[in-house]
């Protein structure tokens, strides 16, 4: 039989409080019986002392009658008369008692006897009864049955204990009874003095036997024992004894004549005295026994307490385990009915029994069943969402085509004669499409971080440069809003990091984005990026930092600013447009690269985002400007407004070792530069209305002013008084072009010793080793601007050979080259040295990319410095410092004839040389002044750091390569950028295929403008077409956002642009390589 | 068993029972009758026994160790009697009928005295011929 879930849980819960109610019982039940048979026990034994009690004084009756009866009435009368009345006494106290406690059966026999007692005492007092008949007879015999009463009373105890004292206690009473018999028996007969009948003698010896059996060993209670032991076995007693055995054998001796030689008197007082002892050992054992009865009585009591509390406590527990079984099954049945449910809501028709085992396994299954399915839902919804991200990502590919279409004609539209309301409608529709633009952007950027596509580059750059540039794309907007941008960017960042430049613009530019669109117009924008206190020494800690005077955020919106669509408010969105994606896109960036992008803000006071990214920093030496221009004193001029931009012009300032006085006057100014303080002014063109800055700018000295570019009508009217114009925001690269130009002054006027890095020249022979003829060109160019002779090999092989045959200061290795590589030449060189004995000449590897170890790896082969490709002016300052330090000189010692304000020109040692005066209007470009000098057709553009004073257009014997083509993937795209550059001012083409491209490649081309998602484009081949056809052109890939470009793919091009079809970006891509 | 008792009794040591009246009975049996007189007299005196005077008064009757005193014996086989003695009755009777007098008294005497096993009343009876 099958015992259900439900009865067995009963059970387990159940059972052994039962059990506990059971055992408790039990218990109870049995303390509270002993408890009563105690009682019981108690009461008898109190019987038994109230009828020993009558014995004794039976007992002395009786003996006084032997004596009465003995003498023939003459003796013991009156004692006798006292002692019936005891008995009387005692008779009437047993009598009460049994009144008393009904439950006693007192015995008819002895009852009779008892009613005798008056008869016989008649009797006796008329002598009529014989001592036989009334010691014997009668008393002897109620007495008998009086102890018989009392050792069945106390036969009945609980525990053996008990029992024994109370058979010892019997013991006595019997033993005491039978010497009392000896006693008058004895007297008896010596009172008569006759000899003893037989029968006599054999009652006699009887009496003996019985009066000396007082056996008490079996009592366990050994204190008892050895309390008795005292009682019988002590001196006096032990006495008595012996003289009573002595009587005894005295009486046996003289039983053959009749003529006893103990006196009666005496016999009677020994055996009195004998049956005290035992009286009294008697007593001991009862005192002991009441108390022992006492003892279990309470014991009793207590078990008998205890176990009923447990009764209870088991009774209250049954019950409550009941009800908790009860509700227990109540739960398993409405699990029961969910599960049932369960089942009818996956159309199965299950009958969920869970009280029996089979029931249980199919509700197991059914629930296994259940978390699969779910399981399978989730996963069908995890790729539902990819799907749905993926179809995103086609879709806004796909939108991004027409739209580009949309804003490109826009754009030209804009730019032809439209007349009012038109030109609104026209920007209208241009905003929108460009809105429309960044939130497919945007939300392409995001399905990708959130497929995970995104991966973080790790490519050198030089930070100055690369947040310079950020900073400035935002300058156009912030101006054109009337918001004051301001930017302070460490100049200590002069060693190139390695980092993913890209992302970090991305997340500034979308910061910069969200500050110009939230702050009001004159409000403040100020960007900090700097060097802070890295984890290790070789690391490098930027700290990024947006701050704005913006709306602010409230804190409760803060903590989702940073999740998925949520701008802080849906109003918000409403009144300044975008997705909100850009927070979260910046934040993910910032995460991706170990950083955390973070804000604190105030509602209406504005906001400050900031955070911190650690880069490794390379060893590489870019000069340090630190403090390099303590000779130079700029004056500013005060203004009662304040900008932070003066601050950080201040700091700038300082780093840089220069001098800052301010001034509030024209007057002022004219002192100071008669008095030549000072060497270079700056003005703020927001301080000063148009005439002072006039009057100013006809100071003679370095005149810079900085203004918004945006305010075209003044930078018109104000060109010609000055040097320099400084576009806000200003930078170190700006600070430093003021500073320069000052200081090479100075250097003319005071001092030559100090070498210009611009001036420096080495006169010494130098042999190139290097494989690619453009790579050639190029390192042959940047050494010949040093003043140095330049030698080209081809390979490995052909150095050693030069080396072997030439004199030379210098050697430039690559490493790896045909036929023989740099490594093993650079051996065959050293093998030479040594075994000629010919001094070391010091060979410098060139790598084309730096991986960390390769210095360590170059310097062990034998090699004495590396550097590496495309080279960096300051880098090969430094090396060439290092190597020929005794070869340098200044260009301008050579030059003591250049007036003054010519001295910033590049000097060429070109074979033609030709001096360009530049004035200070065209050297400034429109959207900052970061200058790219355009190298001869270089595989890469160097990157050289090249202040805009000293620009110079390249001037070859070539013809100048002017001319740009455009190979877009799609026709109408090609249009659109070429109407674009055309506005410009280039010379543009569009081609429709790559075989188109190769045709219309000639030295006259200067850019080519390709598209990476052209289908069969190979870069590789693209690039040698390029460099054979079109040495002079610089390869621009446009990609889509979403195209990832590896950085095998970086080497075959110059540039790469987001295809976003935007006017400014095509421009500053475009001056970066036409001038 | 009772019999084994007996034997375990007799078996103690002999050690003679202390007091006067026992060494008079010892004296006595031993035929040391002015001894036992003595010593009966002190058990009398000191111990207040009861037999001694039965058996002093013996002494006076038979004139053992003592000049024979009938009055003296009347008087303490009296006292005996009055204890219960069986014996002192005989010899009660014996003094009545040496003193010739109390003649109902001698024969009650000699039947109670044989009653209560004295066989001396039979042979005082048969001495002086008298029917029992």
């Amino acid at each position: 039989m099958q015992i259900g879930i439900r009865s067995k849980l009963k059970l387990i819960s159940l059972l052994p409080i039962l059990l506990l109610l059971g055992f408790s019982s039990y218990f109870f039940y049995q303390s509270v019986t002993n408890y009563q048979k105690v009682q019981i026990f108690n009461r008898h034994i109190h019987y038994g002392t109230v009828v020993s009690e009558l014995i004794t004084q039976l007992a002395k009756e009786r003996g006084l009658t032997a004596i009465f009866i003995g003498s023939h009435g003459r003796k013991a009368k009156d004692s006798l008369k006292q002692q019936r009345a005891i008995v009387n006494q005692k008779i009437s106290l047993l009598q009460q008692y049994i009144i008393n406690h009904s439950e006693i059966h007192f015995p008819e026999t002895i009852k009779n006897l008892l009613n005798q007692l008056n008869r016989k005492r008649n009797e006796i007092d008329s002598l009529q009864l014989s001592f036989e008949k009334a010691f014997f007879k009668y008393y002897t015999q109620l007495i008998g049955s009086l102890l018989n009463e009392i050792e069945n009373a106390t036969s009945i105890g609980l525990s053996n204990e008990i029992i024994n004292e109370a058979k010892a206690f019997v013991n006595f009473a019997k033993a005491k009874e039978a010497s009392g018999i000896e006693r008058g028996f004895m007297s008896y007969i010596l009172a008569r003095y006759t000899k003893m009948s037989d029968d006599e003698l054999q009652r006699w010896i009887h009496y003996i036997g019985q009066a000396d059996s007082y056996e008490f060993g079996f009592l366990a209670d050994t204190t008892l024992k050895q309390k008795i032991h005292k009682i019988i076995k002590n001196e006096d007693a032990q006495i008595i004894f012996k003289e009573l055995s002595q009587a005894r054998v005295e009486i046996l001796h003289s039983i053959g004549d009749g003529y006893y030689t103990i006196d009666p008197t005496r016999w009677f007082t020994l055996n009195t005295q004998k049956i005290d002892i035992l009286t009294n050992a008697q007593k001991t054992i009862f005192t002991a026994l009441t108390s022992k009865i006492d003892q279990t009585i309470n014991e009793q009591m207590y078990i008998a307490i205890i176990s009923g509390t447990m009764w209870m406590i088991a009774f209250i527990l049954a019950i409550i385990g009941y009800i908790v079984s009860q509700e227990i099954t109540r739960n398993i049945k409405r699990l029961e009915g969910i599960l049932q449910n369960v089942a009818e809501t996956t159309n199965q028709a299950i009958d969920i029994n869970l009280d029996t085992p089979e029931g249980t396994a199919k509700a197991y299954a059914l629930l296994q069943a259940m978390i699969e399915e779910s399981r399978l839902e989730q996963q069908r919804a995890e790729e539902a969402s990819e799907a749905k991200s993926l179809f995103l990502a086609n879709m806004s590919h796909e939108i991004r085509t027409p739209l580009n279409g949309i804003v490109g004609f826009t754009e030209l539209l804009k730019n032809t004669d439209l007349q009012g309301e038109q030109k609104e409608f026209v920007s209208i529709i241009e905003k929108s499409s460009e809105n429309l633009l960044e939130i497919i952007n945007n939300i392409l950027d995001l399905s990708k971080i959130e497929s995970n596509k995104v991966e973080i580059e790790n490519i050198v750059f030089n930070p100055i440069e690369e947040f310079e540039s950020a900073v400035e794309i935002y300058a156009v907007k912030a101006a054109e809003k009337s918001v004051n941008l301001a930017c302070f960017i460490d100049p200590a960042l002069s060693q190139p990091v390695k980092g993913d430049p890209t992302k970090i613009k991305e997340i500034l530019i979308n910061l910069m984005s969200n500050a110009v669109k939230f702050t009001n117009q004159g409000g403040d924008i100020n960007v900090e990026i700097r060097k802070v206190k890295a984890s290790a020494p070789d690391k490098c800690a930027i700290s990024f930092s947006v701050e704005d005077t913006g709306i602010g955020i409230s804190p409760d919106k803060k903590e989702h600013i940073f999740e998925a669509f949520s701008q802080a408010d849906t109003s918000v969105t409403r009144k300044f447009g975008g997705t909100g994606l850009g927070l979260t896109i910046s934040a993910r960036y910032a995460e991706l690269m170990g950083g955390r992008l973070d804000l604190e803000s105030e509602l209406g006071k504005g906001t400050r985002f900031f955070f911190t990214l650690e880069f490794e920093e390379l060893p590489q030496m870019n000069e340090d400007f630190r403090h390099k221009f303590s000779s130079v004193t700029v004056a500013m001029l005060n203004s009662s407004t304040t900008k932070r931009q003066d601050d950080y012009i201040k700091e700038y300032l300082n780093y840089f070792g220069a001098k800052l006085i301010r001034f509030n006057t024209v007057e002022e100014l004219i002192r100071l530069a008669s008095n030549r303080q000072a060497q270079s002014i700056l003005i703020d063109a927001d301080y000063a209305n148009d005439n002072d800055l006039k009057k100013m700018g006809k100071a003679p000295l370095h005149c810079n002013l900085i203004i918004k570019s945006t305010h075209q009508k003044r930078i018109e009217i104000l060109r010609s008084y000055y040097e320099k114009i400084l576009y806000e925001p200003i930078n170190g690269t700006k600070i430093l072009s003021v500073l320069k130009s000052s200081s090479s002054e100075l250097e003319t006027e005071i001092s030559h010793s100090v070498l210009d890095i611009d001036n420096i020249a080495f006169r010494a022979n130098v042999l190139v080793a290097e494989d690619n003829p453009i790579n050639q060109k190029l390192i042959k160019r940047t050494l010949e601007d040093f003043g140095m002779n330049v030698d080209l090999a081809n390979n490995g092989l052909e150095a050693f050979e030069k080396r072997r045959n030439g004199n030379y200061d210098i050697i430039f290795m690559d490493i790896s080259m045909p036929v023989m590589d740099g490594v093993e030449a650079t051996h065959e060189i050293l093998d030479f040295e040594e075994d000629e004995g010919v001094p070391h000449i010091p060979i410098v590897a060139l790598t084309a990319n730096a991986l960390k170890g390769d210095r360590e790896r170059f310097l062990s082969e034998g090699l004495d410095e590396y550097t590496t490709k495309p080279l960096v002016r300051e880098e090969i300052i430094s090396i060439l410092k290092k190597f020929l330090s005794d070869k340098i000189y200044s260009k301008q010692e050579l030059e003591k004839s250049t007036p003054l304000k010519n001295k910033e020109k590049v000097e060429n040692n070109l074979p033609i040389e030709e001096e360009i005066e530049i004035s200070f209007d065209t050297i400034e470009n429109e959207t900052g002044h970061v200058n790219y000098r355009r190298e001869e057709a270089l595989s890469s553009p160097a990157k050289v750091m090249v202040e805009a004073s000293q620009e110079a257009p390249p001037v070859m014997a070539q013809p100048n390569p002017d001319q740009i083509l455009v190979l877009k993937k799609s026709g109408l795209e090609g249009k659109i950028f070429v109407n674009i550059l055309l506005e410009l001012g280039y010379k543009a083409q569009s081609v429709n295929s790559i075989e188109e491209l190769t045709m219309h490649l000639d030295d006259k081309i200067a850019v080519v403008f390709a598209d990476k998602e052209i289908e069969g484009l190979d870069l590789a081949f693209l690039h040698n077409e390029i460099k054979t056809l079109a040495p002079y052109a610089a390869l621009i890939i446009v990609r889509d956002p979403s195209t990832t470009i590896t950085d095998e793919e970086r080497a075959f091009f110059d540039e790469t642009i987001i295809n976003h079809v935007n006017r400014d970006l095509i421009r500053l891509i475009v001056e970066k390589f036409i001038k | 068993m009772k019999t084994q008792q007996l034997f375990i009794i007799l078996l103690l040591p002999a050690l003679l029972f202390a007091g006067y009246f026992s060494d008079g009975m010892r004296a006595y049996k031993q035929g040391n009758y002015k001894e036992a007189k003595e010593l009966f007299e002190l058990a009398i005196e000191e111990d207040g026994a009861e037999q001694a005077k039965f058996l002093l008064g013996l002494l006076y009757l038979k004139g053992l160790g003592v000049q024979q005193s009938l009055t003296k014996a009347e008087h303490l086989l009296n006292k005996a009697v009055e204890l219960g003695n069986a014996r002192a009755k005989c010899y009660l009777a014996e003094v009545y009928l040496l003193e010739k007098k109390k003649q109902k008294k001698v024969l009650k005497l000699l039947k109670e005295g044989k009653k209560d096993g004295a066989h001396e009343c039979a042979d005082i009876a048969n001495h002086y011929k008298l029917p029992l």
